[in-house]
């Protein structure tokens, strides 16, 4: 039998290529799709935060949730005026007797980011699609002021993200935690939620 | 035609009398003290299985809350603990159930109609039914079911200490009287 042909020079350049692009190509070219829509995320996340059992420490006199875009990307526009759209929807509900307010927070710059998060006084950060590429400076920020950050697009939550929406066999919704993100945060989230949630450890 | 007891003696009369009355005196305390101990145990094994339902239907909320019955699955698999559980169904609002039977029963029973909440001692069995509730919102009920061999092997254990009892009466009352 005759031995595995090690790849052609020409392959290998092919292969350099595509490796070369890959780590070139911009974030939010990246997979950064939500599997649900925003108006079935949002009772979702809502139900989740009534399992931290931190948050009525947190959240004190409201729950405030600011939702993080990037106005240069339409499916971060669109995503922020849905989650906008939606919140309005369920203004009468409250978590854990706390009335839900919640306010646009754009992501121009990571300093001008965490003084427009500071200022708003949120304790929920939902990180819409498009901003992949500063997850870093959003994660900071929400650990600086204990803000638990939230998503619908999976792949953030294994980037640091603290909560989202995934999906699982039979198309159904998969709550995602990352736990040290949420730590870091200073969430608490119930040992009974975390056993039904796809957990990053 | 007389009775034997009009044949005995004053003295065999009197001890006759002396037994019959210590018979009747510690069947009847064991009694009592038998009937308190059995609803005081009966009082313990609905508390007991309260607790235990209560547990599943706390592990079991976030499953019923965002509709995923099938990972309460393993909540209840923690039952096999428990040799006198027999079987334990937890339910969503849609009543759909997962369930848990021990393993020497028949696998596949069918699901028990719903009911109030409650503990009941019917069938020789006891039932407890057990709402999933979270913040004013019903999400389902668990159901457990226990065996009654704990108070079966209780029972069989007081009869045996009660005859022994007796016995030990008997012949201290048939000796003190005897010597009188």
């Amino acid at each position: 039998m005759a031995p595995p042909r090690s790849p052609r020079p020409r392959s290998r350049a092919l292969l350099a290529l595509v490796l070369a692009l890959g780590s070139v190509v911009p974030g939010p070219a990246r997979a950064q799709a939500m599997p649900f829509p925003v108006d079935l995320q949002v009772p979702l996340l809502l139900k989740i935060l009534t399992y931290d059992r931190s948050f009525e420490f947190k959240a004190k006199q409201a729950v405030t949730i600011a939702v993080a875009f990037d106005a240069a990307d339409p499916s971060s526009v669109a995503a922020k005026d849905a989650m906008i759209k939606t919140l309005e929807q369920v203004s009468g509900r409250t978590i854990k007797n706390l009335p839900i307010k919640w306010t646009a927070v754009e992501f121009k710059d990571a300093a001008g980011f965490d003084r427009a998060v500071r200022a708003s006084r949120a304790n929920v950060l939902y990180v819409s699609p498009g901003l992949g590429d500063h997850l870093a400076a959003i994660l900071k920020t929400s650990r600086s002021y204990a803000v638990t950050t939230a998503t619908g697009v999976p792949e953030f939550v294994q980037r640091g993200i603290a909560v989202g929406i995934g999906v699982k066999p039979g198309n159904k919704p998969d709550i995602l935690i990352n736990l040290p993100s949420s730590r870091s945060e200073g969430s608490e989230f119930d040992a009974s939620l975390l056993r039904i949630a796809t957990v990053v450890k | 035609m007389t009775s034997p007891f009009r044949r005995l003696s004053i003295k065999g009369k009197l001890l006759g009398i002396t037994m019959a009355t210590t018979l009747v005196a510690v069947v009847v305390a064991c009694a009592a003290f038998v009937y308190y101990d059995i609803q005081s145990f009966k009082r313990q094994m609905k508390e007991d299985l309260r607790v235990v339902a209560q547990g599943i239907a706390i592990n079991s909320t976030p499953a019923l809350e965002f509709e995923s019955l099938e990972s309460a699955r393993e909540i209840l698999a923690a039952l096999r603990a428990d040799p006198h559980l027999e079987t334990a169904v937890i339910f969503d609002r849609e009543k759909n159930a997962v369930s848990y039977v021990r393993g020497d029963l028949p696998q596949d029973p069918p699901a028990p109609p719903l009911r109030a909440d409650g503990t009941y001692f019917e069938d020789d069995k006891l039932r407890i039914y057990h709402s999933v509730v979270r913040a004013g919102e019903p999400l389902g009920m668990v159901f457990i079911q226990s065996d009654m061999e704990e108070l079966r092997d209780r029972l069989g254990t007081y009869a045996r200490v009660v005859a022994v009892v007796v016995l030990l009466s008997l012949v201290t009352g048939l000796v003190l009287a005897s010597a009188l």
